[in-house]
């Protein structure tokens, strides 16, 4: 087998860890709020649009804002995001107590309209410069070195090895969703993985420390604000945002705020507009973003035949490997066997012990 | 070529990340995509499922031999917009197949183009002929 070397198609890349400190009115650690803060978007005006520097500026939404929450450089921490956003609902009578019947509409199943699916992180008109731009100085040669082995494809992604895709990751995977709404709990189910979260909207608070852990997909408490969930969640397993990616850590949080809006533009059935803020001691400034969700039109016989999540059965569609030379690789026909055949489970000639 | 200009920006102070997408477009960096196979069989089986589906073929190759080729290809969600059903390819299908094969030459590659010898195509089939029996 040849190891791979070689440039992925991103282009060549050359990791310069110190030079960014070099941009005027950088501030590298600017982890104190307190202080004048320069927004990164003013630093780098030609990295992205006028408030995130790596929002899809071209994505028109219909209600969500790529406007930082919380001032030019956005708030402290994801608690005071949150807080602000139920006392804001509170001085207008909120949280919106919901029943079955008054709950908005979300039913059907739902489609990322793009072929990637992590644009709705980073933005098209992202650049690896502007990603790093957004990290300490410490998650900067980090995400320096990953990116090398991603060029060599020596780093592993975890959905790869059917591990889940992680959150916020989960907002961009591509494949249909579907939403259970109920006054005490929302299910936000991705097809990718089977993966539902679980959002809990009874008034509960996230578990202790004592009890918290840190999972693929969090933790999640919310509240209605009319027809707008706002979502935080906590205690999630630290990883990549995506492929190509910065890291996140365990002490990554996010505010979401969902909202059913109608259709614009080609959308023939109306969208769900997610805003996503990303706080984490590796950011510099708080990560903002949108999202959306189109409705999938399946309202006649022929297409409810075709538009349905399917199981995601990643040991049988996913066989990647990592080979002896420790590059990622894919079985040929006959080289993986079968597990998912009583064939194989009750073959002699393996070692069932 | 890539250490000397690295050097070279390094001692100027200046960044310079390649910009262009980031986007981290599933990775077919296993996939040799500066080679393009064409290769011609009948088909064994097409597994549609997530997150890809996979079709495999039987080739046979100039010495008569045959091997089992598979071809990776979208997940359903993604095939389905595309009119792609999981009845597409059947079993004894003859197609010819344009493919980004692995890079150790074992008989798997992405698929990028594909025709049935009734003339149905699906991907980028530009360059392809209908297999004939």
């Amino acid at each position: 087998m040849n190891i791979y070397q070689g440039l992925v198609p991103f282009g060549t890349a050359l990791f310069l860890a110190s030079s960014l400190t070099a941009v005027p009115g950088y501030s590298q650690d600017a982890g104190n709020k307190d202080e004048a803060c320069i927004p990164l978007a003013k630093q780098y005006p030609d990295l992205g649009t006028d408030q995130s520097v790596s929002a899809n500026k071209e994505f028109a939404t219909s209600w969500g804002s790529f406007e930082l929450p919380g001032g030019p450089c956005g708030y402290a921490a994801a608690a005071e995001h949150y807080n602000a956003l139920l006392e804001d609902a509170k001085s207008r009578g909120g949280p919106t107590p919901h029943t079955l019947a008054t709950l908005p509409d979300w039913s059907g199943h739902w489609g990322t309209d793009n072929s990637v699916g992590e644009v709705t992180l980073a933005g098209i008109n992202s650049t690896r410069e502007g990603m790093a731009a957004r990290l300490t100085s410490e998650a900067r040669e980090v995400f320096f070195k990953d990116l090398e082995m991603w060029e060599a494809t020596t780093a592993i992604d975890p959905i790869s090895m059917c591990l889940p895709p992680n959150f916020p990751r989960w907002i961009t995977v591509y494949s249909y969703r579907e939403h259970f709404l109920t006054p005490e709990k929302t299910l936000l189910g991705a097809e990718m993985m089977n993966e539902f979260r679980r959002i809990f909207t009874d008034g509960r608070p996230h578990p202790s420390d004592e009890w918290l852990t840190n999972e693929w997909l969090g933790y999640s408490i919310g509240f209605w604000d009319e027809d707008v969930l706002t979502i935080w969640t906590k205690g999630i397993k630290e990883g990549i945002l995506t492929r190509g990616m910065p890291r996140q850590t365990n002490e990554l949080e996010v505010i979401e705020r969902w909202r059913r809006v109608d259709p614009i533009e080609d959308d023939a059935l109306g969208r769900i507009e997610i805003e996503i803020t990303l706080y984490d001691p590796t950011f510099v400034e708080p990560w903002h973003t949108v999202a959306a969700f189109y409705k999938e039109d399946d309202r006649t016989p022929e297409l409810k035949e075709q538009v349905w999540p399917h199981l995601w059965s990643c040991v049988e569609g996913s066989r990647w490997y990592m080979t002896e030379e420790g590059v990622i690789s894919e079985y040929a026909p006959g080289e993986k066997p079968d597990i998912t055949s009583p064939d194989y489970w009750f073959n002699e000639n393996y070692v069932h012990k | 070529m890539k250490d000397l200009v690295g050097k070279a920006l390094l001692s100027s102070g200046v960044v310079l990340l390649t910009a262009g997408s980031v986007l981290a477009h599933h990775s077919a960096a296993m996939f040799d995509d500066k080679v393009e196979l064409t290769l011609t069989g009948v088909v064994t089986r097409f597994d549609y499922l997530n997150p890809h589906a996979w079709l495999y073929v039987d080739v046979t190759l100039d010495s008569g031999a045959v091997t089992e080729w598979g071809f990776e290809l979208e997940a359903p969600p993604r095939l389905r917009r595309q009119g792609i059903s999981p009845k597409f390819w059947q079993v004894g299908d003859l197609v010819t197949v344009k493919t980004h094969p692995l890079k150790d030459g074992r008989p798997a590659g992405h698929l990028s183009g594909i025709i049935k010898s009734d003339g149905t195509t699906y991907g980028d089939s530009a360059g392809l002929t209908a297999p004939e029996s």
